[in-house]
């Protein structure tokens, strides 16, 4: 994309992810930690956003709450234009289920499932028909280029196959956006190119991504990346 | 959705099979264990007669001496009769169908084979009674009226003894010596195993042998046997004699049971009257020197009336539950180890998209399953306990008197209602206990096992 189609994009651009001034404390017995305070964050359709921080600045906090897996202690997070604030298990389970796709760093492939049926996880909790599912367990396949390694169990695969894998599984159900944590953190250098370049072949076909990372290197490749400190975000850099 | 769930549940039991082996045998021992403890009672509780309940009654009277009432019956009212009695309330014309029961017992044989004589014990009645306690016949049927009141030499025997006596062949208008008196075979009943005793319920609790032969009422009469039965006295200062026999047929001793079937409650009504004036008349005599109570109650109101001889039973029932909630908390156990090791897969799914439901729904869908597969190895497991336990019984020496031992195997016999038992018990089990691990499961903080390791 050159300059003046992302500004045009960057205008007319619908915001799938807006975070105003989220705080999340943790409170033990002994202290309490605002992991994130007036955290602001927004991003649009089809940006590719990356987080780095040092360790303990709140980038993980970041992503349960964006991921719909923590709950926070105030201000708002609206995801796709819904308020997620007030909303039970099960609507938020199906806002995670529909709306975000997942990419972690330990890849979290379920090792009894080959990787049709871990690809296939997601949909299953969305009552598609088989066969609806069985063509995007398909097309997810080919566009991380692993259609051979359907039946092939995640020991059978390496690190990096296991992290397409997993993108696979985070595109199948078309989310709103993707949220990866430290996708390449596990992998050597060529396997980390492989998939850092194929979230960006993903991006450039129109998914959103967020992705937490520690290495400036990655980050820089992306549109946009965003420094936390303190659970506060202190820096944007724009990468065009 | 559900499908999918217990696809999931068959891949984790198939994932760790010694343990769920081992998961499924401890169930199905607490169900089966259970289950046996039960069969006694199911069958205690059964009564084969329900449907005669509102026709068919045990008549007692308070005939007990004037200082003590009669403690052996929950409603203190004697069981039996005296013969005096019994041959004054055996004649109202009022009921339907009428018959007294005492036992006797003694040696048997086929005068026309040279044959080692049989120890036999078999029931003195009237020809009603076979209808009113629905004896089947294989040959033959009833004696005729007249035999009721005039003593004649007429016998019906059972299956067993007409096959010990005539090869199972039909032996009606054949004769068999009883006692040294020979009696003309008038008929052959069908051997009958109840685990009730029915006409004996004022009694016992527990089956009794099925009577081997029956002799008209009649003969009591004729003959002078002794009664193989309860025989208790109430206090009674009268001198009625010092021969063996002969006192017993004008004394207040009691031996004999009564029993009666009415058309209806009319009817019923009438004998009520008939035996309120019986007793009436009596204490002019002096005898029923209490005040005037009897009863009329169906097997059904006997047991009610008996609850807490039943309850007595229930011990064995608080060890087999006892059993089962031992082996349901090893089960529970076992089931929360094995999920809370599932936990990150779960996490993996929660932050997938199920929802706390979902994942509560696989986890108690897994335990039902194993709960499933447990029901069935109880039943084989009930089936081949209660074989056993028949099997022991059945290979207790038998008394040398060479009688009919009380048959409790019928109270160990297998049947569809207890399968039944058996089956909804494990499957009630592994819910209960699936409960508690399906929950913590459900409640997965999923974020915890999404960090890298
Ligand atoms: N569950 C928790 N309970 C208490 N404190 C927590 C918890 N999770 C994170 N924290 C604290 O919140 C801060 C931010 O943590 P985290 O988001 O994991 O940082 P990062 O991922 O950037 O290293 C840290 O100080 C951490 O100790
Ligand atoms: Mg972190």
């Amino acid at each position: 994309m050159n300059q003046a189609q992302i500004k045009q994009q960057a205008e007319t651009a619908k915001t799938m992810f807006a975070m105003e001034n989220i705080s999340k404390v943790y409170r033990t017995e002994l202290i309490e930690t605002h992991a994130l305070r007036d955290f602001t964050l927004q991003v649009n359709e089809g940006e590719f956003v990356a987080i780095t921080g040092p360790s303990g600045s709140g980038k993980t906090t970041f992503l349960n709450i964006a991921g719909l897996l923590e709950t926070y202690s105030s201000g708002h997070y609206f995801l796709d234009g819904v308020n997620t604030r007030d909303l039970n298990d099960k609507q938020l389970s199906h806002l995670r289920n529909t709306k975000i796709g997942f990419v972690f760093q330990g890849f979290n492939l379920i090792p009894d499932l080959n990787a049709y049926d871990n690809i296939e996880v997601p949909l299953r909790y969305r009552n598609m028909n088989r066969s609806e599912r069985k063509d995007r367990v398909q097309q997810a396949l080919a566009r991380v280029g692993l259609e051979s390694r359907a039946k092939h169990f995640p020991a059978q695969l390496s690190g990096g196959q296991q992290q397409r894998i997993a993108v696979a599984r985070a595109i199948a159900g078309s989310p709103a956006f993707i949220l990866a944590d430290e996708p390449t953190g596990n992998l050597d250098s060529l396997m980390a190119r492989q998939v850092m370049e194929l979230l960006e072949n993903i991006n450039d076909q129109g998914t959103t991504i967020i992705m937490v990372t520690h290495d400036q290197d990655l980050a820089r490749r992306t549109q946009r990346h965003v420094q936390i400190i303190d659970g506060q975000v202190t820096e944007m850099f724009k990468h065009f | 959705m559900f499908w999918y769930q217990y696809q999931l549940a068959l891949r984790s039991i198939r994932k760790t099979p010694i343990l769920s082996c081992v998961m499924i045998f401890i169930l199905a021992t607490g169900v089966a264990v259970t289950t046996i403890c039960y069969t006694h009672y199911h069958h205690l509780k059964k009564n084969p007669l329900a449907h005669k309940d509102e026709h068919l009654f045990l008549l007692q009277t308070d005939s007990w001496d004037e200082k003590t009432q009669y403690e052996r019956t929950p409603n203190h009212l004697p069981p039996l009769h005296s013969y005096r009695d019994s041959v004054a309330l055996l004649a109202s014309d009022i009921p339907l169908r009428k018959t007294a029961i005492t036992k006797w017992g003694g040696s048997m044989h086929n005068p026309e084979i040279q044959q080692k004589a049989i120890f036999v014990r078999g029931n003195i009645v009237t020809r009603d009674f076979f209808a009113m306690f629905e004896r089947e016949f294989i040959y033959g049927g009833a004696w005729n009226a007249i035999a009721d009141q005039q003593f004649q030499n007429v016998i019906i025997l059972n299956e067993d003894v007409n096959q010990k006596l005539f090869s199972g062949d039909n032996s009606i208008g054949k004769s068999v010596m009883y006692e040294n008196i020979q009696y003309q075979v008038v008929g052959v009943t069908k051997k009958v195993q109840h685990s009730n005793p029915t006409y004996d319920i004022a009694q016992f609790r527990w089956p009794q042998p099925d009577a081997q032969f029956y002799i008209p009422f009649s003969v009591i009469k004729a003959a002078e046997f002794g009664a193989w039965t309860r025989y208790e006295c109430p206090q009674d200062l009268r001198d009625y004699g010092s021969h063996w026999y002969q006192p017993r047929l004008i004394n207040s001793c009691i031996w004999i049971g009564l029993w009666y079937e009415f058309a209806g409650e009319e009817q019923k009504h009438q004998f009520e009257n008939f035996v309120r004036n019986y007793i009436q008349d009596q204490k002019k005599a002096g005898n029923y020197p209490r005040p005037i109570r009897f009863a009329l109650s169906s097997i059904g109101d006997y047991m009610q009336l008996n609850q807490q001889g039943y309850d007595e039973d229930k011990t064995t029932i608080y060890i087999g539950f006892f059993t089962l909630l031992v082996c349901t908390l090893n089960f529970v156990a076992l089931l929360l180890a094995k999920f809370m090791r599932a936990l990150p897969e779960s996490g993996v799914r929660r932050a997938l998209g199920a929802n706390r439901r979902v994942i509560f729904a696989q986890h108690l869908i897994e335990s039902t399953t194993l709960g499933s597969i447990a029901a069935v190895l109880g039943m084989l497991m009930t089936f081949a306990g209660l074989l056993y336990l028949q099997l022991v019984w059945k290979s207790a020496p038998a008394p040398s008197s060479g009688l009919p031992v009380q048959d409790n195997t019928v109270l160990m016999e297998p049947d569809f209602y207890l399968m039944t038992v058996c089956v909804l018990t494990a499957i009630a089990a592994s819910i209960c206990a699936g409960l508690y691990p399906a929950w913590r499961a459900c409640k997965v903080p999923a974020a915890n096992y999404l960090k890298i390791q």
